[in-house]
């Protein structure tokens, strides 16, 4: 069974997300949930690292991608972080995960683009 | 007048029999030394004298060559040279065309007072008569008798008739010597133009005309090529202790001043040693051009063909082209390598029929036109019947043979079709080597509209497919057959060699005369390497976690990098995942995964037994595109048994 964690560090204006573990379609939506229930409505936006994530098929980035069109509308922002070295910094290529989210190298970046 | 009458004068008989035996004499006489032995004996025993001589005008007309004997000494012709001008009674007898009669020593004293020194103790009488041909005299011969003689116009008649067969002989046989000079000269050079004409390398030729020099015309010969400080020795032959005072003949042609050739001792004539330095300029030129048109071509015959071979996945591909090594056998030969959609493999090889620039030219324009026809995956016959057509229409008229063939490593199935291009050779693991036969038509540019044929074949693992040009298996005074028979048994004699080495065994047995250029291209797919990967996964979401990490770990086992690994697992994985999502009914109750690695690449099967669904929906489009974004070849193939997906990927880090 495939697993994966996500731990949420609280934060009025912007929280941060990190994830851990493998993501496919049998955990894809349960992950999704967890990190759009880590925004508030007074958030400016969401952090997810995604440094610690070994395995994400195209069912956790369309979690991430529906994650990022929501808070858009929202008017909050999506940053992903993700080591530039990650195998995964490819795949998001692919999927065109810039036009919802700020793909960012590590956790100060994003904060910094934030600030 | 001195009495003389008391001595024997031959009477009328006998000085027919003298002429006679004469004129039989001579007409068996051929050479000028011949000649001369006759006259001067015969004339010394018909009228008795004491001695006699033959004096020969050079045809300079300045010089006579006087030959002389006694009754006692056999004639020496040509040992002795004097001016015409000098005064003696042949010499006078040859200026003057009339006989020099001196019958006393008071007479001699008296017409030619400078010969007093050597008339000591002579108190006979001299004769000279000129031998006259055509009114003009060519020579004299002179006679000396012992004693004093008055010479009535009977003898002088006598002496000039005798005067007249030796006068023909002696034209006949200077007629004779010019020819034979003639001829030998002629034939000299014409040797010395076939010697020339042998190698195309300059300072080979300069070698072989020394040889030809020494020692037929000269004792030395020396060759220098460039002028001043820049000459340099090419040659040299045979000895002399003078070599500053040798003759200097100019290379010279087309008013460029190549080097110079010396000699020291000459034998010949001026004439012949200058035409043969004019010939061995020429020929040294000519090289030059041929050597600047060889290179030309050859630049640009490489500059044509492909610099380096695409690196394929799973298969051994390697290629050589040789210029010819003489001449301007620098030709149209070619050969390429090309991926083909579908992981399939484009391989040609070609031969333009010509030779140097345009061939070469030509050759460039053949192999971008098959290229562009190949990549839009055209069927071999259909390439070619294109080439041909593109060739009749732009009346290039350039004809080539050439074999175009795809290779699936799927199927493992070789197709090709051949435009009269020597056969393939297909070499078995185990040595076993064939020619495929099938699939040839005639040349392009030869018949508008012509179809061409198409041939299929299996190459299994490790077989090895050479292609190559006629002048691998072309070998002078024997067959196209036995050529073939050679290639067969020099290929078979190592079919575990890897492709380069088996090109260059190959191209080591060339036959040793070759002068045609040659192109080869040796082909294989590789074995299937290490044990593969299975797994029967039952068609749950929760599945893919387990067969994901069994893969990794195989990966891992194959030595795939960790970027590597990643790539092929989602790959994999979004494969995976639409078959489970998919799975509705019991068919579709497990689907098969199956990974193997061929050569440095890895292959991943992900078989079920439905039936493939276009992937639904926006988002879930992404499976597909991830999956041709990280893998090097994704195929589906949908069938009535269900639905293939085939991953491929190469593996930079694997260890084969």
């Amino acid at each position: 069974m495939t697993s994966a964690e996500v731990v949420v560090e609280p934060s009025e204006e912007l929280p941060i997300a990190r994830v851990s573990g493998e993501i496919d379609m049998a955990n894809a939506a349960e992950v999704a949930a967890q990190l759009g229930a880590a925004v508030s409505n007074a958030a400016h936006g969401l952090v997810v690292d995604l440094g610690a994530v070994g395995y994400m098929d195209s069912a956790g980035l369309r979690g991430l991608l529906d994650l990022g069109v929501r808070l858009r509308r929202r008017g909050q922002r999506l940053l992903a972080v993700l080591p530039v070295e990650s195998p995964l910094r490819r795949v998001l290529e692919v999927v065109q995960m810039d036009r919802v989210a700020d793909v960012c190298a590590t956790e100060e970046d994003a904060r910094a683009r934030m600030a | 007048m001195t009495d003389g009458g008391d001595l024997a004068w031959p009477q009328p008989a006998a000085r027919l029999r003298a002429l006679t035996a004469l004129t039989a004499a001579l007409a068996d006489a051929l050479t000028l030394v011949d000649v001369g032995e006759v006259v001067v004996g015969a004339t010394v025993t018909a009228l008795g004298a004491e001695a006699g001589t033959l004096a020969l005008l050079d045809p300079d007309g300045e010089t006579l060559l006087i030959a002389r004997a006694s009754t006692f000494d056999a004639a020496v012709f040509g040992a002795e040279r004097i001016p015409l001008d000098t005064p003696t009674p042949t010499a006078e007898a040859v200026r003057s065309n009339r006989p020099v009669l001196l019958p006393d020593r008071e007479t001699v004293l008296e017409r030619f007072p400078g010969l007093a020194g050597r008339l000591v103790g002579f108190h006979g009488s001299r004769a000279a008569i000129p031998l006259e041909v055509g009114g003009r005299a060519i020579g004299a011969y002179g006679l000396t008798f012992s004693a004093p003689r008055d010479f009535s116009a009977d003898e002088v008649d006598f002496m000039l008739a005798l005067a007249r067969p030796c006068a023909q002989a002696l034209e006949r046989a200077r007629l004779f010597a010019a020819e034979r000079t003639m001829q030998l000269r002629l034939a000299f050079l014409a040797e010395a133009s076939r010697v020339l004409a042998e190698s195309l390398d300059g300072e080979e030729l300069l070698r072989r005309l020394t040889t030809l020099v020494v020692p037929q015309l000269a004792d030395w010969c020396a060759v220098d090529l460039g002028e001043g400080e820049a000459a340099r020795r090419v040659a040299e032959v045979g000895e002399t202790d003078d070599p500053d005072g040798a003759v200097v003949l100019a290379l010279s042609a087309r008013h460029r001043r190549l080097g110079a050739m010396r000699i020291a001792g000459a034998r010949a004539h001026r004439a012949t040693v200058e035409e043969l330095a004019r010939r061995a300029a020429l020929a040294l030129d000519n090289a030059r051009l041929y050597r600047q048109e060889h290179e030309a071509a050859e630049t640009l015959q490489r500059s044509l063909l492909p610099s380096h071979l695409p690196d394929l996945p799973g298969v051994e591909v390697c290629a050589a082209y040789q210029p010819g090594s003489t001449a301007l056998e620098v030709g149209g030969d070619w050969y390429d390598v090309f991926p083909l959609p579908g992981g399939r493999v484009g391989l040609v090889i070609g031969d333009v029929v010509g030779r140097g620039l345009r061939a070469a030219a030509a050759m460039g324009q053949l192999r971008s036109a098959v290229r562009a026809y190949a990549l839009e995956d055209w069927a071999p016959a259909a390439v070619l019947e294109h080439l041909n057509a593109l060739t009749k229409a732009t009346d290039q008229g350039d004809m080539a043979t050439l074999i175009y063939a795809t290779f699936d490593p799927y199927s493992a199935e070789l197709r090709f079709a051949s435009a009269g291009h020597p056969p393939p050779l297909v070499v078995a693991p185990d040595g076993t080597a064939r020619f495929l036969e099938g699939g040839r038509s005639v040349p392009t540019g030869v018949v508008s509209d012509t179809g061409y044929e198409e041939a299929t074949t299996t190459l299994e693992p490790g077989a090895t497919l050479v292609l190559y040009t006629d002048g691998l298996i072309e070998r002078r005074g024997s067959t196209l057959d036995a050529g073939m028979e050679t290639l067969a048994r020099a290929a078979a004699e190592v079919p575990s060699l890897d492709t380069s080495a088996l090109r260059d065994h190959l191209l080591r047995h060339q036959p040793p005369n070759a002068e045609d250029d040659v192109a080869v291209l040796a082909f294989r797919p590789l074995a299937r390497t290490g044990p593969e990967f299975a797994a029967d996964v039952p068609a749950d979401p929760t599945e893919l976690a387990g067969v994901r990490h069994r893969l990794r770990h195989w990966l891992e086992e194959a030595g795939a990098t960790p970027d590597e690994v990643h790539d092929v697992l989602l790959a994999c994985g979004e494969a995976c995942a639409n078959v489970v999502e998919h799975a509705y009914g019991p068919a579709d109750a497990s689907f098969v995964v199956s990974a193997r690695l061929e050569g440095d690449t890895v292959e991943v099967d992900v078989r079920d037994t439905g039936r493939w669904r276009a992937p639904r929906g926006s988002q879930r489009g992404h499976g597909l595109g991830l999956m041709r974004a990280l893998m090097d070849d994704v195929a589906v193939t949908p069938s009535e048994e269900g639905t293939e997906v085939r991953l491929r990927r190469r593996l930079g880090g694997v260890r084969v």
